[in-house]
């Protein structure tokens, strides 16, 4: 992580932030750097190549765009099912976000699939298919009845 | 949100392109002039639909751990509880959930001690009940890209 230069790290903190909407929207910052528009670009391919960058585009408000369910759906998996759901999880569109996590002896759900939808049902019916298909049969789901915070995370370099 | 504004956010979330001139390259993929394009996106911006538009980088490649945290907090205290969670830069999600563990967010840090302290500092405020640390054990999907 320390092997980024010193163009890189200001190219990822500029980028975290909201560039500006403009013809050429890197002018300013390679200007800032004293480099040209074409080694911006050029910096920003490589970061996104070596993965510093995951993704780059505009960010959307889900609930703006109609998805107005969210839920997090809590699984208990044995370990010889992991494999199977979380394939199928990979493959859904309607699921964001799918990990394995540590459990504690409360709370023994050890897979979480994050599922946006535009009605609770959507969710529902995804959540449904998935248990179907990956044949598991424990699982709760956890929609969001607030929504106390939600921003970009900005990791200074 | 009418169909052209529908082309525009779908076309900015999963095929932006990495050049000098990006818009101009949208605009004419999308048949308008780079000043409807460039005036649009203020619009939709305006109203909130494109939160930003940037990278999202990758916690672990620049050191971060992300850490989910379930906490069990009484009713009448979760506004003022969840006003505290949100003051600190690290968390970017706070939501209230039904379940005996209601408020479940994530805090960001480069170092256990960072998240640790934290959680330490929160147990020991009024209303706060539990706190579980979920930390990820494997990865599967990030991908916040919405179909819409």
């Amino acid at each position: 992580m320390n092997k980024l230069t010193e163009l890189q790290k200001n190219v990822l903190n500029f980028l975290q932030q909201d560039i500006p909407v403009k013809e050429h929207p890197y002018a300013e910052i390679a200007r800032q750097n004293k480099v040209d528009e074409k080694t911006i670009v050029n910096q920003i391919k490589v970061l996104k190549k070596t993965g510093y960058i995951r993704r780059f585009g505009a960010i959307l408000a889900h609930h703006k765009i109609g998805l107005k369910a969210n839920c997090m759906c809590v699984w208990i998996v044995p370990e010889s099912k992991i494999k199977k759901i979380a394939d199928r999880a990979k493959k859904m569109a309607q699921i964001s976000h799918c990990y394995l996590r540590k459990t504690t002896k409360k709370w023994p759900y050890n897979f979480y699939t994050m599922i946006h939808g535009q009605t609770k049902k959507q969710c529902i019916e995804v959540i449904e298919f998935l248990a179907k298909t990956a044949e598991v049969t424990d699982y709760r789901m956890l929609f969001t009845e607030k929504q106390f915070k939600k921003s970009s995370p900005f990791y200074s370099v | 949100m009418c169909q052209k504004e529908k082309e525009i956010l779908k076309i900015l979330q999963s095929d932006f392109p990495i050049i000098a001139n990006p818009y101009q390259v949208l605009a004419k993929r999308l048949g308008i002039s780079p000043e409807q394009l460039l005036s649009k996106i203020d619009k939709l911006k305006q109203k909130k639909t494109i939160r930003r538009i940037g990278a999202v980088a990758s916690a672990a490649h620049l050191g971060y751990k992300s850490m989910l945290i379930a906490a069990r907090i009484k009713p009448e205290a979760v506004e003022k509880i969840a006003e505290f969670i949100n003051s600190f830069e690290n968390v970017t999600h706070n939501y209230l959930r039904k379940a005996e563990y209601n408020l479940w967010f994530t805090f960001s840090a480069k170092t256990n001690k960072q998240i640790n302290s934290f959680i330490a500092q929160l147990k020991g405020m009024n209303g706060v009940e539990e706190v579980m640390a979920l930390p990820a054990t494997q990865t599967f999907k990030i991908k916040a890209e919405f179909k819409f």
